[in-house]
């Protein structure tokens, strides 16, 4: 149990880094576990691990100086062959509710014969998806802002 | 209550079906209606259909049925010399895709229909006699208007009389005291920006200049009721849907059911009166070599959309009205030979082939907010340069760039993979770039082309053995020509709008979008977003009694569908 | 709110005792909301969805109690004061001026929940008497009122007859029933009608008499509606107010709920950490609702629109903050409904 519990966590300090939202706003969608369980199962826990393992020492290390953060991401995740494209589909996973497929240079990199193909996640993924909180929206079909609110001014900065 | 013969049996529980059975029930007609779709009693399940599509176009959220299959928008694509494209329901020789598709549900297309409610203008029924193009219809702009009305309370349209100007509307457009039965939806945030730039601008087409207008759109959605009115909300809790929530998403399906379909209406027929039989696909008309007349219908009902297990029956009635939408009917009638002594049946397919542009605009207007478009430019819909080519429509979009780049998902899928960003960047760059996304829509007018049509092939049978729609549809000269100018009109109002332009310029590109487009759905299929606009209007034959007379031929919305169809039926009247 | 009333003369005496007691009505209505909005929001989508439908119509008719109380201090000369501290009850609260020994909880849906809300809507005994201040019933409450109105407003005097001012159907829509417009005796009579009838019953029956008066589907008043939940079974023809239900079961599973913990506050988290900041947005939210909800009652009915906005919004946060684990014991944050103006 307190294993599951830390592990999630670090799942968060990665996932705070790469979408730039608080932890307790990933944990409001109430999709943290049911992505990382979706990043476990397609992947493996052995890059799973590395990649969180990764992020949250620099988010430990870093957090709130953004640019020293950013450097770090870069050296150490982004510009890495195996967590790179990982953190990307990681990154538009949060972003979109969609896993994409990974990409065939990647399996072939890592020794990975079957992946899943691009799909999306479930119904709530889709209507958490953070985009739409961005661009201070809504999904289309879900979170409906209610009547007339279209023809307010966009959201006050 | 099943019997053999019925009064009136209809094919289709469309918007005209659906209007047609409660119309007959009301006064107390029998009234079998055979529907070729799934019940609609899953209404909820749809959604959550799609929420998980990948790509959520239009048909999307309807169940894939190859009992009773429907085009889908994504089985677009080039059509090779010579030999028809196969990829989807439809056998499509082109030269240019039939971009558009249907729904085969209860309820029909009008499940995910966008809802713009327009009347036509009274020179669309004399384009002949006044601009020299197509055919004059036989009946008037006046014969139909008492229709209108009937339909505009029937659907539950929302306008404000007094915002609806048209070029060449004439003085007595509206009754004198027609009102409609809901008060405008507020114009978006955005329409305002734009109405504030362009209202009054004058832009030249020819040798005239014309003064731009931007104006409500009258829609089928739910908004504050006027007098006598009461607004009908979701089937199955009237506190939800009883306004437009501004769930954004009317096509391909409206989660509170504030936007009209059909089902609405088919809920009001006196079910004393009225069979329906789902599951049950029209595949002939028994005709009485006597009397000329349709005498009965066969149908093949199956259990299961998964298996082509079915059973034959054929049911009598004294009147048949076939509303299975254009394509079907079109496609019923050539399948029993009915009706086809003119040769007009499945001739003059038309479409209202939509080209959009695309920009930035200088500052955050609040995309994707709101239904697809509340407000329009009314001002291409006539005037002289109907004599050089067709008239377009402009509806302002509201929802970005979803249907010409499939914003926003493919704009996070190139900040993330191509400008490497991610993090508070990856954010302020989205929040900067997606919220001053502004789109126009372009739609033309189609002429009747007896070349574009509808027939069918027994090479070609779906699941259960009926025929497949096989199609031959071209844009001509005239309507290629107003796609021409209404680019210089989208150029001068970016210009005075500031909008940075970011449609895609390869020729032909923009002038048939999106039809053109379908390749690109299908690489970009991966991004949420793919949606398409792309639906049919054509209209060549409506009902067996309107064949024999004359093969009308004209774009129909869904209004004047409604209101051809209650003119045509002589026991309402 | 406690403050407030001990400045209050008991009774109903004359028109600003009658003024007052309008206001305590806006309170007693509005202290209903977060209650019920706690239970609604902890349902997940999708789950629970009959008891949430029951739910969600019941707090729509309390919004349109609180817009019709409103509508009538407006019409005699009042100003309803919604932005204010004191609006707000400190929850667990009392129920305002009431002599009521319970209290009610800011919870996720439960039994305990619903047994709270069955006491709430109780309705009064045949041949209680109106009682303005300490009663025990709403029902006692508000016929306290509408005999104040009779007496105090007799012959229309009071009413200002400035429909300017009053919430009109235009403005608002859903909940069983339109918004009345007040600007006289009997419209005020009208509206009082419709919150005791969808509250308790109608006439001590089952039934809200929303038919009676809006001419919609039977419905049945709240506390029968609670009673439904509770019993986890419909009402039957064969039912009467006495009964319980004993139709068709009604399927509800306690456990599919957000565990949010019990009277959540801002305060329970350090000052700084993202979940203090995320409660805090919560309270402003809610703040600027209340706010734009007075304006809309002082003389822009047409603002109620950026209500509806406001209350969307609300809801959304809500539920994100139900799925923050807050403390050891599995339990989530939740809405806490405090004053709290934007910085
Ligand atoms: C994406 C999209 C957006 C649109 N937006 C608008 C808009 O904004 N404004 C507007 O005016 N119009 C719009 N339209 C067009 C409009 O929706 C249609 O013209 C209209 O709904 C057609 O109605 P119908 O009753 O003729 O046919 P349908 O609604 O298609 O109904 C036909 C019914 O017949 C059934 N059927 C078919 N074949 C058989 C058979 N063999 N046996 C038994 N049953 C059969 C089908 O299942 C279906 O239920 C849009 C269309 C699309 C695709
Ligand atoms: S905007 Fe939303 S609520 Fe309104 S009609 Fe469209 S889908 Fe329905």
């Amino acid at each position: 149990m307190k294993n599951k519990q830390s592990s999630v966590d670090d799942f968060l300090d990665l996932s705070s880094l790469l979408t730039g939202f608080d932890k307790v706003d990933l944990q409001g969608t109430g999709l943290a576990e049911i992505y990382r369980k979706e990043v476990l199962g397609i992947i493996g826990a052995q890059i799973t691990t590395e990649i969180e393992k990764a992020g949250t020492a620099i988010y430990r290390k870093y957090r709130n100086r953004e640019k020293l953060m950013e450097e770090a991401v870069r050296t150490e995740i982004l510009s890495h062959a195996v967590l790179g494209p990982l953190a990307k589909n990681i990154t538009s996973m949060w972003y979109l509710g969609v896993w994409n497929q990974m990409p065939q240079a990647w399996l072939d990199h890592v020794g990975i014969k079957q992946t899943a193909p691009s799909h999306v996640i479930s119904a709530d993924a889709y209507k958490e998806s953070l985009v739409w909180r961005v661009v201070g929206s809504h999904p289309p079909g879900a979170k409906q802002p209610g009547y007339g609110t279209w023809s307010l001014p966009p959201k006050t900065r | 209550m099943k019997e053999d013969n019925y009064d009136v049996v209809i094919v289709g529980a469309g918007i005209a079906g659906a209007i047609l059975a409660k119309e007959l029930t009301e006064k107390k007609k029998r009234v079998l209606l055979l529907e070729a779709g799934k019940a609609s009693d899953d209404y909820l399940s749809y959604l959550e259909v799609f929420y998980t599509a990948l790509a959520k176009v239009p048909n999307s959220p309807y169940p894939n049925n190859p009992n009773a299959p429907s085009q889908n928008v994504l089985n677009l694509g080039p059509i090779p010399a010579g030999a028809p494209n196969l990829n989807g329901y439809m056998v499509q020789y082109g030269p240019v895709p039939f971009g558009s598709d249907y729904t085969r549900v209860s309820g029909g297309t009008t499940m995910h229909w966008l809802g713009h409610s327009f009347r036509m203008l009274p020179n669309d029924f004399k384009l002949h006699s006044k601009y020299g193009h197509g055919v004059d219809w036989p009946i008037s702009y006046d014969d139909l208007k008492p229709f209108y009305e009937k339909s505009e309370w029937e659907i539950g349209v929302s306008a404000d009389v007094e915002d609806q100007i048209y070029p060449g509307m004439g003085n007595n457009f509206f009754g004198k005291n027609y009102y409609y039965p809901m008060k405008s939806l507020p114009a978006s945030y955005l329409d305002q920006k734009v109405a504030g730039g362009i209202n009054g601008m004058k832009v030249k087409l020819g040798k005239n200049a014309y003064p731009l207008s931007v104006i409500t759109t009258p829609q089928g959605r739910n908004s504050t009721p006027n007098k006598g009115y009461k607004p009908i909300g979701a089937s199955w809790d009237n506190n939800i849907g009883q306004r437009c929530e501004g769930n954004s998403n009317c096509v391909p399906i409206c989660p509170v059911q504030a936007k009209y379909n059909a089902l609405k209406t088919l809920n009001k027929a006196d079910q004393k009166y009225l069979t329906v039989i789902n599951q049950a696909v029209a595949s002939n008309l028994i005709i009485d070599p006597e009397t000329n007349r349709i005498k009965g219908v066969t149908y093949k009902q199956y259990q299961s959309a998964q298996s082509s297990d079915h059973t034959s029956h054929t049911v009598q009635g004294k009147i048949f009205v076939i509303a299975a939408h254009a394509v079907e009917t079109a496609k019923l009638l050539l399948a029993s030979s009915a009706a086809n002594s003119s040769d007009l049946v499945g001739r003059c397919l038309m479409d209202h082939p939509t080209m959009l542009t695309w920009g930035l605009m200088p500052e955050d207007i609040g995309s994707y907010r709101g239904p697809g478009a509340t407000s329009h430019i009314p001002t291409f819909r006539d005037g002289a340069f109907r004599k050089e080519h067709s008239a377009f429509i402009v509806p302002v979009d509201n929802w970005g760039w979803l249907w010409g780049e499939f914003s926003p998902g493919s704009d996070v899928t190139r900040a993330i993979n191509q400008l490497n960003l991610f993090g508070k960047k990856l954010r302020g760059y989205l929040d900067g770039f997606v919220s001053r996304q502004f789109g126009l829509q372009f739609e033309f007018e189609q002429l009747p082309q007896h070349a574009n049509r509808v027939t069918i092939d027994p090479n070609y049978l779906d699941q259960l053995g009926n025929y497949r729609p096989v199609v031959h549809y071209d844009i001509s000269d005239y309507t290629r020509a107003a796609m021409e100018a209404a680019k210089g009109v989208s150029d001068m109002i970016f210009a005075k709008l500031g909008v940075e332009d970011y449609t895609e310029l390869q020729p032909r590109r923009y002038r048939l979008s999106p039809m053109e487009r379908g390749q690109a759905i299908h690489s970009r299929a991966q991004g949420i977003w793919s949606a398409l606009i792309a639906w049919e209007r054509t209209n060549q034959i409506r009902s067996l009694t309107k064949t024999r007379n004359h093969g009308i031929t004209k774009t129909c919305t869904s209004s004047d569908r409604a209101a051809c169809r209650l003119l045509e039926l002589p026991i309402l009247r | 709110m406690i403050n407030r009333l001990a400045s209050i003369r008991p009774g109903i005496k004359n028109i600003d005792d009658l003024r007052a007691h309008l206001q305590i009505a806006i309170e007693l209505e509005h202290s209903t909301i977060p209650p019920y909005l706690c239970a609604l929001y902890s349902i997940p989508d999708g789950m629970n969805v009959q008891a949430a439908q029951v739910i969600r119509s019941v707090v729509m008719e309390e919004m349109l109690h609180l817009t019709l109380a409103a509508n009538i201090l407006n019409a005699i000369g009042g100003s309803p004061d919604l932005d204010n501290p004191d609006f707000i009850p400190g929850y667990p609260t009392r129920l305002p001026d009431s002599s009521a020994h319970f209290k009610v909880h800011l919870e996720r849906f439960s039994k305990r929940a619903i047994k709270t809300f069955m006491k709430l809507e109780r309705p009064a005994k045949a041949g209680a008497m109106p009682e303005a201040d300490n009663y025990q019933t709403i029902g006692q409450f508000y016929a306290a009122i509408e005999k104040g109105l009779k007496e105090i407003c007799r012959h229309n005097r009071h009413f200002n007859r400035d429909r300017s001012i009053q919430v009109k159907p235009e403005h608002y829509y859903g909940g069983g029933g339109g918004v009345i417009v007040v600007d006289d005796l009997d419209s005020a009579m009208e509206a009082i009608k419709v919150i005791v009838a969808q509250g308790e019953g109608l006439d001590h029956t089952l039934f809200d008499g929303d038919r009676k008066i809006f001419g919609e589907n039977r419905e049945f008043a709240h506390y029968y509606r609670f009673n439904e939940i509770r019993r986890e079974r419909f009402y039957s023809d064969h039912d009467s107010v006495k009964s319980n239900p004993s139709g068709a079961p009604l399927t509800v599973d306690w456990d599919q709920v957000y565990p949010m913990k019990i009277n959540p506050r801002a305060a329970d988290y350090p000052e700084g950490s993202e979940l203090r900041r995320k409660s805090d947005e919560f309270n402003v939210g809610y703040t600027t609702l209340l706010k734009n909800l007075h304006d809309t009652f002082n003389g822009r009915p047409d603002w109620m629109m950026k209500s509806v906005g406001d209350m969307y919004k609300l809801k959304y946060l809500a539920v994100e903050l139900m799925r923050v684990p807050c403390n050891d014991k599995g339990e989530t944050a939740g809405p806490a409904f405090e004053y709290q103006k934007a910085e």
